[in-house]
């Protein structure tokens, strides 16, 4: 539980590890939009070559990222199986057919494509989270985004804010199981079915939660305007985000992977081969 | 010009519907650079009001607060900040990131310093608190003095001319008390840092140069240490003095002059002298052996055998926390529990009432003929058995009236309405609260020490047959954790056996019968308290358990030849004692 800080962040020292936060997330976004442009297989397969080779050289063990799948492995299967089963082709004869349910072969591929790319999809954060710590991340971000402060978007509280949550929810956590341990201790029971009375059994818990939580949000803020904060105005940063030459090499090798996605889709040039590398 | 004044400064603050209480009167005060000033007074004296209108966090109502010439009413207080340093009483409420590191750069970030020059800053912070190594680690990973001491490396990269302390050891067991003053007085010589550290520990206070005492709001004393030779002004003021002012004093009564000793060296040195000059400086017959008291000859009411328990089991984070602890509690028994950080003295104490179930395979806890090991149990009874106060339990409180907190337990109990109120009625009397006038108040605008009371009254109220107390006195003043002990002498009335987490060592001494030392997840020895504080190898068998205070000079005094009892316990054993060895030469 108190690991929520440190995310599942995975340290290898490897160089996916040691790129800049903000290429990692600008990459991430890319990639995202392309998976959203992959269509044949081919393409599908080119894009998960250039995420295990991203995967291999974090050197984070495969089934770790795997283990990311765990929650939407699920919703997968359940939409897999009901794309296929309710998939209607009118240019085909179904294979198979139970009342309702027809299956396609054009259906299994297009299942087949559907569950490739939420995969695909999920995969990818997961590297990125296991690569970098909540804090990188969040300086990402602010950095990223910093160009909306002309919009007098409150870029660099919205970040301290994420930090200060990061920093202050394992500690809430801990202090729920405190005070629920002190409630069970005087015999309250958290476990109805109903949930009315499940609120209602709650609320000796909620509320020191809130008392406490509402204590740390003044003493934190005393401390900080006693270590001079004053906002954003006049404020240095002791680690300056530094990109490298690699980050660039890897942002340049993703555009390119990105334009032959792009390619393989459209094929604006009407190369032969394209379409002899299958649906 | 002084660096820091107070001139006349008044402040209240509101509490509840229109009423105000003042918090601090016409304090007028003046602290110079290079200064080390003790601020001590007890709870509710105004002590944090203070150390808040030092840097702006609050601006007094009357009078004026300047640093360095410029006035705390000013819009920008920047300037100010940068001067005065405030490290706060709660180790887990000062850090913004989760980073040590990035967290001591939060200062100088603010400053605006370039990002060289902040790095210099945080190296040399954190080498000056001696936390180098942690510079990467999450605040999760430290102990609360090593948090303590990077709140302190976070002011310091500030590179502030004075640092205040608001009870900055308040929350801090003896060790990482022992090391934030370390770091402190470090400071002081070495940097030459203005200190003013507010505190209700006098051994803390001795420290400093200058002591101001505070009581109700007004400085009742302002001096050098020979404040301590007037202890009743701390009495007046509801405070303690050092151990050695103490035992000075009262062999004073007793008729033997030591003279006005400060520090445990002195006293020590000091009555040897007097002893020698009295002739009493030798013994011809040795001092009686420590007394063993036995187990006493009741029923066990709870018996673990071989118990072993292990957080996250299977995960790489796996801990052990217990390995195959035995223990045998006797009703009636006032039972200490003293160990490290880390030593499992919580999670033994919390698979009593099962809150941490017994793991198959992993012992067996037997609690007043319940089998906890047991897959079925009632968990309603053993509850009502065992009642259990955690740490800082005023944090538990939640009801809208005193009366219906104190009631939460009996109602889970499924009691009926008369008899609910009956016991929430019994419950606070017996901790010393006036039922009448508490019942319809709101817990929450109660003082620290009644909360206090009131938590207590609300475990007190399920009547268990066994209390288990996790720290109940931490963070109170000298007197408030008198009070809290007395209480729980009274509570065995109702409640005979009692289960005693703690780091005092006083107070273990004073009161428990029996003590379990605990290490690394283990019971390392059960001992009387004369068994275990006066007799040095059943000491470093259990590793590194402090002396009560008064056994370390009685010890220190036998060392050094005076026939004096090694195993006193209290100031008052050890006084009785050193005036019978008078009397006997």
């Amino acid at each position: 539980m108190r690991d929520v800080t440190i995310g599942q962040y995975y340290p290898s020292g490897s160089i996916v590890h040691r790129a800049d936060p903000r290429f990692k997330l600008t990459i991430l976004l890319l990639y995202i939009v392309m998976v959203f442009f992959c269509e044949s297989f081919f393409s599908f397969g080119f894009l998960t070559f250039f995420l295990a080779l991203t995967i291999a050289l974090s050197r984070v063990p495969p089934l770790k990222v795997l283990k990311g799948l765990k929650t939407v492995i699920v919703i997968v299967l359940f939409t897999t199986v009901l794309m296929t089963v309710f998939y209607t082709d009118k240019n085909s004869e179904p294979l198979a057919e139970w009342g309702i349910f027809h299956i396609y072969l054009s259906g299994i591929y297009a299942s087949i494509k559907l569950a490739w790319r939420l995969l695909l999809l999920v995969l990818m954060p997961t590297v990125l989270t296991l690569t970098s710590t909540p804090t990188e991340l969040c300086d990402g971000l602010e950095s990223l985004l910093s160009p909306l402060k002309k919009l007098r978007l409150p870029v660099h509280e919205l970040a301290l804010i994420m930090s200060i949550a990061l920093r202050l929810i394992p500690t809430l956590i801990e202090e729920t199981d405190k005070i629920m341990n002190a409630q069970k201790a005087r015999g309250a029971q958290f476990e109805s079915r109903n949930p009315f009375k499940k609120i209602k059994a709650m609320l000796p818990v909620l509320i020191p939660l809130f008392v406490s939580s509402f204590r740390r949000a003044d003493d934190l803020a005393d401390a900080m305007d006693s270590r001079c904060y004053r906002g954003a105005k006049g404020r240095t940063r002791m680690k300056k985000l530094k990109f490298h030459v690699g980050d660039v090499v890897a942002l340049l090798v993703w555009c390119a992977v990105f334009v032959c996605i792009l390619f393989l889709k459209y094929n604006w040039l009407g190369w032969a081969f394209i379409p002899m590398l299958g649906i | 010009m002084p660096f820091l004044e107070f001139k006349n400064v008044d402040y209240s603050y509101e509490s509840g519907d229109d009423e105000y209480i003042q918090a601090l009167k016409s304090v007028s005060l003046s602290v110079e650079r290079g200064e080390f000033v003790a601020l001590v007074g007890c709870n509710g004296s105004g002590k944090s009001t203070l150390a808040r209108l030092c840097n702006g966090l609050l601006v007094p109502d009357g009078g004026s607060v300047t640093v360095d010439g410029k006035s705390t009413e000013d819009k920008d207080l920047f300037e100010i900040r940068k001067k005065i340093g405030v490290v706060f009483q709660n180790p887990d409420n000062q850090m913004v990131t989760t980073v040590v590191e990035d967290d001591v750069a939060f200062g100088p970030e603010n400053l605006g310093l370039p990002p060289d020059e902040i790095r210099a800053r945080v190296d040399w912070a954190l080498s000056c608190v001696g936390m180098s190594e942690y510079a990467t680690s999450g605040p999760f990973r430290l102990s609360g003095g090593q948090k303590q001491r990077v709140a302190i490396a976070g002011v310091l990269a500030i590179k502030p001319e004075l640092m205040i302390l608001d009870e900055a050891t308040g929350m801090l067991d003896p060790d990482g008390r022992a090391e934030v003053l370390d770091v402190v007085m470090r400071l002081h010589r070495e940097e030459g840092m203005a200190v003013v550290m507010i505190t209700h520990f006098m051994e803390e206070a001795a420290l400093a140069d200058r002591i101001v005492i505070l009581d109700k709001g007004r400085i009742v004393a302002d001096g050098g240490r020979e404040l301590f030779s007037t202890p009743e002004v701390f009495d007046r003021a509801g405070l303690d003095v050092p151990m050695p002012v103490k035992l000075a004093t009262m062999l004073k009564a007793r008729g033997l002059d030591v003279g006005s000793p400060l520090y445990t060296d002195e006293f020590v040195d000091g009555t040897l002298a007097a002893l020698k000059a009295a002739g009493a400086d030798k013994s011809d017959e040795p001092i009686a052996a420590c007394d063993a008291e036995n187990v006493p000859d009741a029923r066990s009411i709870i018996d673990v055998k071989e118990l072993s328990y292990t957080y996250s089991p299977k995960t790489p984070f796996a801990t052990q926390a217990l390995f195959g602890v035995d223990l045998d509690i006797r009703e009636g028994d006032l039972f200490g529990i003293i160990g490290g950080t880390g030593a499992g003295k919580s999670t033994l104490v919390s698979h009593f009432n099962a809150l941490t179930r017994v793991g198959k395979r992993c012992g067996t806890v037997v609690v007043d003929g319940m089998d906890l090991s047991a897959r079925k149990l009632d968990l309603k009874r053993l509850r009502s058995t065992v009642g259990m106060v955690f740490q800082y339990p005023e944090h538990q409180l939640f009801d809208d009236t005193v009366e219906k907190d104190v009631k939460f337990g009996p109602k889970n109990l499924g009691l009926s309405a008369e008899e609910q109120t009956e016991r929430a009625r019994q419950a606070i009397e017996l901790v010393g609260l006036d039922y009448t006038t508490i019942k319809d108040r709101s817990p929450f605008e109660l003082s620290g020490g009644q909360k206090r009371r009131v938590a207590l009254a609300g475990v007190i109220a399920m009547k268990p047959q066994i209390l288990v107390l996790d720290e109940p006195t931490a963070g109170l003043d000298p007197r408030g954790k008198r009070a809290v002990m007395e209480l729980v002498k009274n509570i065995r009335s109702v409640c005979p056996t009692v289960v005693m987490i703690s780091h005092n060592m006083d107070e273990i001494a004073e009161y428990c019968n029996r003590i379990a030392v605990m290490q690394k997840g283990r019971v390392v020895g059960v001992y009387s308290p004369r068994e275990l504080f006066g007799d040095r190898a059943a000491l470093e068998a259990a590793g590194s358990v402090r002396l009560p205070l008064a056994t370390e000079i009685a010890m220190r005094l036998y060392e050094g030849g005076a026939p004096v009892d090694p195993t006193a316990l209290t100031a008052d054993e050890l006084a009785d004692s050193i005036a019978k060895a008078v009397e006997n030469a």
